[in-house]
């Protein structure tokens, strides 16, 4: 048989081991749930060695290795090179040829399109008005999402219920199943102590996730898994799935190897079944469906906030303005480079729209068509550090949403095979041997760290413009500039260019 | 009495609100009036015992999530009704529109008459909790899309042939992947059925099933039972739990692509011992501490251990040896020597047919010991007056102790073979026996000294001929200077036998037209003592007192000479053939064997030639010709076909010595400890213990990889000692 798929061309990655310092203790075999590494005798010893086929540089073994023997290095790609016909694509002609098969990735995508947060810089006080030193005065990032009246009137109580965040970030959906219950633990908690939310995804809500649900949005999808009545009644408030940053326009897919009996319990399906979630949820064919299915939860949770959440695209502005019609409280906009547990990389690579964009044009219909106070926006998809937030903020988000940034906050390393479910670091997996890998107070912890830190980063960029209220700075996009960008594309942000 | 609210009027909120008030202050049936489009109704309500009826038309999303309450509606409904449901019933007294029960998870679901497009989309079933759609009309297209579970039975009252259940193509059930689906009275075809769907037949079991949910139906809405059920009905359902299997692969490779599967073959030294006694099956045994066990196996290969691989054989085994390429091979003389033979062979059946055996040396004493062991009667019929051939006649005592003969050949005779010695066979002898056994075995060996045609080779003995006598303890006078040509290892022993005889080593010269084939250790050991050895040299001539020996380059010298001994070679003696059987013996005189199928059985297939017969062999050789000609004769009295013998050689790349560090000192260790079992389990579980992952289960022959776990490292495959773990390509 013809091997044209070689191990070299689709593994880029490799275990280098030092056996002056390896004293064959076998961790590192144990430890890759890839398999890269096989234990060998050699001359009577036991030592590791690579197996160059299936390396995705988890850096798990390098950092589990008791002896320090370990480093992961790059393989170099050996065919000639070709800016046209590089390794992505030679890979990917290989792996669909040889299966006839999706070919699909975990993570958001990773190629190259623009990232305009790097393009928007802030403005900052300089003489002509003061600037806040935050460590020293207060400094006011509560957020209410949900819907809120037209004008503010003393004395007169909004009807609607809504949410309190202490400050403006949220946890990205991502469902049991996904992610480990592990984490979901962790994101729940620090919900709980940093008073602001988690999402909980389409999966369900494990029994042991009750305690947190009070700061959880459950998720509401095609599939419907889990939606018990208990179910209806815990959570803060509602969100409807549409669509994925990631894979806009398609569904989800748990296969069945993944369905435990955990997950299997929580979703209320049978063990090892495919989890499917159809593309369209088939009873919203419309606005108005969706309207039908908004007041439908309302109207089964006693009224909480119903948050509907859609991929940008492009004709994100209208759609927008037409789930706030619907009456929905919040809107929640999945960016290009949103995160994904599975998706076909070919759709997660060419669909959609930057969430720079989307946030921008859909804040800027919202206020033309005097709706903006009716829903809260919550952007997401690729959010890196607190910078990208405040940048959201001033393009007008209510809420911004972070799903890889705590994934690598409790270990994540961005080798993108979430969909194995053979996560490493016990984050992307359910498998037993795995998950515990992740321990909760200490992924707990991490999140708290990262969250307290952003905020302070995020109190430092209000106080440096002189602003002491996360208010002032949303939609004020007077904060921002472009630079390198084309009239166009600050037309559509809303932004002047950096000197104007 | 029902309490009764009149919606007129109300908006949904108010009218939901009023339902749920009165359900909680105790009035458990409701009925509500006029409703004009009212949506939602019944949701929120956490009353199983509560009943709604509602006269009207009710809204969009009747239903919603409901949970236990039971919803009747006299009239007709909206989309949507029993929306992501939860458990408790619904009746509706007329028709319903598109979408019912979107997510269903439990609960029941009735509607009288005909229902509208994408019915039961992704119901589910959860444990004991399994919903049921009845639908009492027929149903729009995508009925049953994406179903995962619980029941959808189309009762098609009005016997609609067309559009039953949809009507357009490859929209019925389609994704659907767990549940089932029953339609009644129509006429559903291949084509309309959805990617993951199949019609299948109906069962007594499913009727029995469906039957008293139908009941339940009628009573509803008070219809006759029989004429619903007494119909035709088909069934359809998921092909499979995973409808989309296959239809992704990951971008990044989560596994190495490999298995382990354990296939064990022969080990080198099996494969290069003639007879195929397997080393490593057998130390395996040993180290497992079966001995008894471990020496019986070697009672299916050879009956002659004690004297053949305790003394006599050359090993081959030993030049194969993986182990030799690390330190030392296996030293299969000494593992003779240690675990001897000594317990009698087991008779493993019994047969009526009898079978002659001509010639008592290793040929014909193993065809006539795998035969006794198989239940044949067998006869052996020897011209001499002792069993052991030319190991009794020719081998010197020294290297073969006669005693451990003595052993071998008594314990094939304990199997009661009947001994004739002292049997001349002659052509009418020959056809007598033929007469009166079954099958006969040729294995009369070569006897006759082949003398080479030298100038003046009637001076010379034949060595073959000396070594008979001598070892008969007949005085053959050698004089005092002796030529031996011919440095085999019978010429060993016949120059061991002229020093017993007090021939000084010094004047004996030794020649041979090659490098001499006997024994290296020997050889040296006798050069040591003043032995002259001459080669690659010719002899040209022998005279009574000296001979002519010419050397490579053309030189004759001449040695003076008192005897000359020839070992060259003997060839059979087969002139008690009948004529047609003649045919098979070549010019030398040796019988031409088949090279496949039967590959000793002569022309008339009663006969057969084994051993020496067909060329000089070594006695393993010998034995193993001797094994698979008793195999032959034993299917051709049986009828059975004749198989080949694999020689699969276990993996080269495998058998790697450098899994193991090198001894200096193998006085502390024994010879099954430093075997390394190529090709060979012994079931030494370092497999399961390396497995990183704890993938592989093994238990006696059985061994299980867990394919979820096993992500094809190859660790086991390197931990394993005998190699016998490979890793292949999955799928």
């Amino acid at each position: 048989m013809q091997r044209l798929d070689v191990p070299g061309l689709r593994s880029a990655f490799k275990p280098q081991f030092d056996y002056e310092l390896c004293d064959g203790c076998g961790e590192c075999a144990s430890q890759c749930s890839f398999n890269e590494i096989k234990m060998v005798l050699k001359r009577g010893r036991k030592l590791p060695a690579a197996n160059l086929a299936s390396c995705g540089a988890c850096h798990r073994c390098e950092l589990m290795c008791p002896m320090g023997a370990i480093s992961i290095v790059e393989k170099p790609f050996s065919l000639r090179p070709n800016r046209v016909w590089n390794e992505r694509s030679i890979n990917r002609i290989h792996l669909q040829s040889s299966s006839g098969a999706v070919v699909l990735t975990g993570m958001g995508a990773d190629n190259d399109i623009p990232i305009y947060f790097d393009r928007m810089l802030f403005n900052a006080c300089q003489v002509t008005n003061p600037s806040i030193d935050p460590q020293r005065e207060p400094m006011e990032t509560i957020t209410y999402l949900g819907r809120k009246g037209a004008s503010f009137e003393p004395g007169v109580k909004n009807e609607h219920q809504k949410l309190d965040l202490d400050l403006p970030i949220v946890f990205a959906p991502m469902s049991y199943g996904s992610i480990s219950l592990n984490l979901q633990k962790a994101l729940g908690r620090v919900a709980m102590k940093k008073n602001i939310l988690w999402y909980s995804g389409e999966g369900g809500l494990h029994k042991e996730l009750y305690p947190y649900a009070h700061r959880v949005v459950l998720q509401v999808a095609s599939g419907r898994f889990g939606i018990s009545p208990d179910y209806l009644k815990v959570g803060a408030a509602y969100q409807i799935k549409i669509g994925q940053g990631a894979k806009p326009g398609i569904g989800g897919h748990l296969p069945g190897e993944k369905v435990l009996a955990g997950i299997s319990e929580t979703r209320m399906i049978p063990l090892h079944s495919d989890a499917i979630s159809p593309a369209p949820q088939h009873d919203i064919y419309s606005i108005e469906d969706l309207r039908l299915l908004i007041y439908a939860i309302k109207e089964a949770t006693n009224n909480k906030p119903v948050c509907v959440k859609i991929a940008a695209v492009h004709n994100v502005a209208a759609i927008a303005s037409g789930i706030v019609h619907a009456g929905a409280d919040m809107i929640y906009i999945d960016g290009f480079r949103g995160g994904t547990g599975a998706t076909p990389s070919i759709v997660r690579d060419n669909v959609g729209i930057p969430i720079e964009l989307a946030l921008a044009v859909v804040d800027d219909r919202l206020r033309k068509e005097g709706i903006r106070h009716k829903a809260s926006i919550i952007s997401a998809g690729g959010i890196r550090n607190s910078a990208d937030i405040m940048k959201c903020i001033a393009l007008g988000a209510d809420a911004v949403a972070i799903g890889t940034a705590a994934l690598i906050a409790c270990g994540c390393h961005m080798c993108q095979r979430c969909h194995s479910g053979k996560c490493p670091w016990g984050i992307t997996t359910n498998e037993d041997y795995l998950s515990s890998r992740l321990d909760v107070d200490w992924a707990e912890e991490r999140l708290t760290n990262l969250i307290e830190g952003w905020h302070h980063e995020m109190q430092e960029i209000m106080g440096l413009n002189g602003i002491y209220d996360i208010g002032s700075f949303r939609g004020n996009r007077l904060l921002l500039r472009g630079i390198g960008l084309t009239d166009k594309e600050l037309e559509i942000l809303g932004i002047k260019h950096a000197g104007e | 009495m029902p309490f009764v609210i009149d919606a007129k009027g109300l908006s949904y909120n108010d009218l939901n609100e009023r339902i749920r008030n009165t359900i909680k202050k105790g009035s458990k049936h409701v009925l509500v009036k006029n409703v004009r489009g009212q949506r939602y109704l019944g949701t929120g309500i956490h009353d199983s015992e509560a009943v709604i009826e509602i006269e009207g038309i009710p809204g969009e999303d009747l239903g919603f999530a409901l949970d236990g309450a039971k919803v009747i509606v006299h009239g007709h409904g909206q989309n949507s009704i029993g929306n992501t449901m939860d458990s408790g019933k619904i009746v509706v007294h007329g028709m319903a529109g598109d979408a019912l029960a979107y997510g269903m998870r439990g609960g029941k679901v009735f509607i009288r008459d005909d229902v509208g497009y994408r019915v039961g989309i992704h119901m589910k079933s959860y444990k004991d909790k399994s919903p049921v759609i009845i639908v009492g009309g027929t149903t729009g297209d995508f009925l049953g899309e994406y179903m995962a579970g619980g029941t959808l039975i189309v009762l098609n009252r009005n016997n609609m042939y067309n559009g039953v259940a949809g009507k357009d193509v490859g929209t019925l059930a389609t994704g659907i992947h767990g549940g089932e689906i029953f339609i009644f009275g129509g006429d559903i075809e291949e084509f309309q059925l959805g990617i993951g769907a199949s019609l299948v037949d109906v069962s007594g079991e499913d009727l029995q099933k469906i039957t008293p949910l139908i009941e339940e139906f009628c009573r509803e809405f008070a219809l006759d039972l029989l004429p619903i059920i007494k119909r035709k009905v088909i069934k359809i359902v998921p092909k499979g739990s995973r409808p989309f299997s296959g239809f992704y692969y990951p971008a990044y490779p989560i596994n190495t692509g490999l298995k382990p599967v354990k296939s064990e073959k022969k080990s080198p030294c099996e494969l290069a011992c003639p007879s195929g006694i397997p080393t490593g099956r057998f130390l395996r045994l040993v180290s497992k501490g079966e001995t008894k066990k471990a020496v019986e196996l070697l009672d299916d290969y050879t009956p002659f251990r004690n004297s053949c691989c305790g003394h006599i054989c050359p090993h081959l085994c030993m030049d194969k040896c993986t182990r030799g390429y690390l330190d030392f091979p296996i030293n299969s003389l000494q593992l003779a020597r240690k675990y001897k033979t000594n317990y009698l062979p087991v008779k493993m059946g019994s047969y009526d047919e009898s079978v002659g055996v001509i010639g008592g040396g290793p040929t014909g004493l193993t065809a006539a010991y795998f035969l006794a062991r198989l239940g044949y009667k067998v006869t052996v019929y020897e011209a001499e007056y002792s069993l052991g051939g030319k190991l009794y006649q020719v081998i010197s005592r020294k290297r073969l102790p006669i005693e451990e003969l003595r052993h071998d050949i008594s314990r094939i005779i304990g199997l009661g073979i009947n001994v004739e010695l002292n049997v001349k066979i002659t052509k009418e002898k020959f056809l007598e026996l033929i007469n009166e056994h079954d099958s006969v075995i040729v294995a009369a060996g070569a006897q006759k000294p082949f003398l080479p045609p030298l100038e003046g080779i009637e001076n010379a003995l034949s060595g073959f001929e000396f070594l008979k006598r001598y070892n008969q303890g007949e005085k053959v006078s050698l004089g005092e200077r002796l030529l031996v040509i011919g440095a085999g290892d019978a010429a060993l022993d016949g120059i061991e036998a002229a020093l017993e005889m007090r021939v000084s080593p010094q004047k004996i010269v030794v020649t041979d037209i090659k490098i001499p084939a006997g024994n290296k250790e020997e050889i040296k050991k006798l050069k040591e003592r003043g032995v002259n050895f001459l080669y690659p040299v010719n002899v040209k001539k022998i005279s009574p007192q000296h001979a002519e020996i010419e050397d490579q380059l053309g030189n004759i010298s001449k040695f003076p000479v008192d005897k000359a001994l020839v070992f060259t070679s003997e060839v059979p003696n087969l002139d008690f053939l009948p004529g047609d059987l003649l045919e098979q013996i070549d010019k030398r005189g040796f019988y031409i064997k088949n090279q496949e199928g039967f590959m000793f059985q002569s022309k008339n297939p009663k006969i057969y030639f084994a051993g020496d017969v067909s060329g000089l062999q070594l006695v393993t050789s010998n034995v193993a010709s001797g094994r698979r000609c008793a195999y032959e004769v034993h299917c051709y009295l049986q009828h059975l076909p004749v198989e080949k013998e694999i020689d699969e050689k276990c993996s080269i790349v495998g058998l790697n010595p450098y899994k193991c560090a090198p001894l200096d000192d193998l006085s502390s260790i024994e010879e099954h400890e430093r075997c390394l079992h190529c090709g060979v389990c012994v079931e030494c579980d370092e497999c399961v213990q390396s497995c990183p992952r704890g993938a592989l289960k093994r238990n006696e022959g059985l061994f299980e990889v867990d394919m979820q776990k096993c992500g094809g490292c190859g660790t086991c495959a390197a931990a394993c000692k005998g190699s016998v773990i490979l890793m292949v390509p999955r799928g």
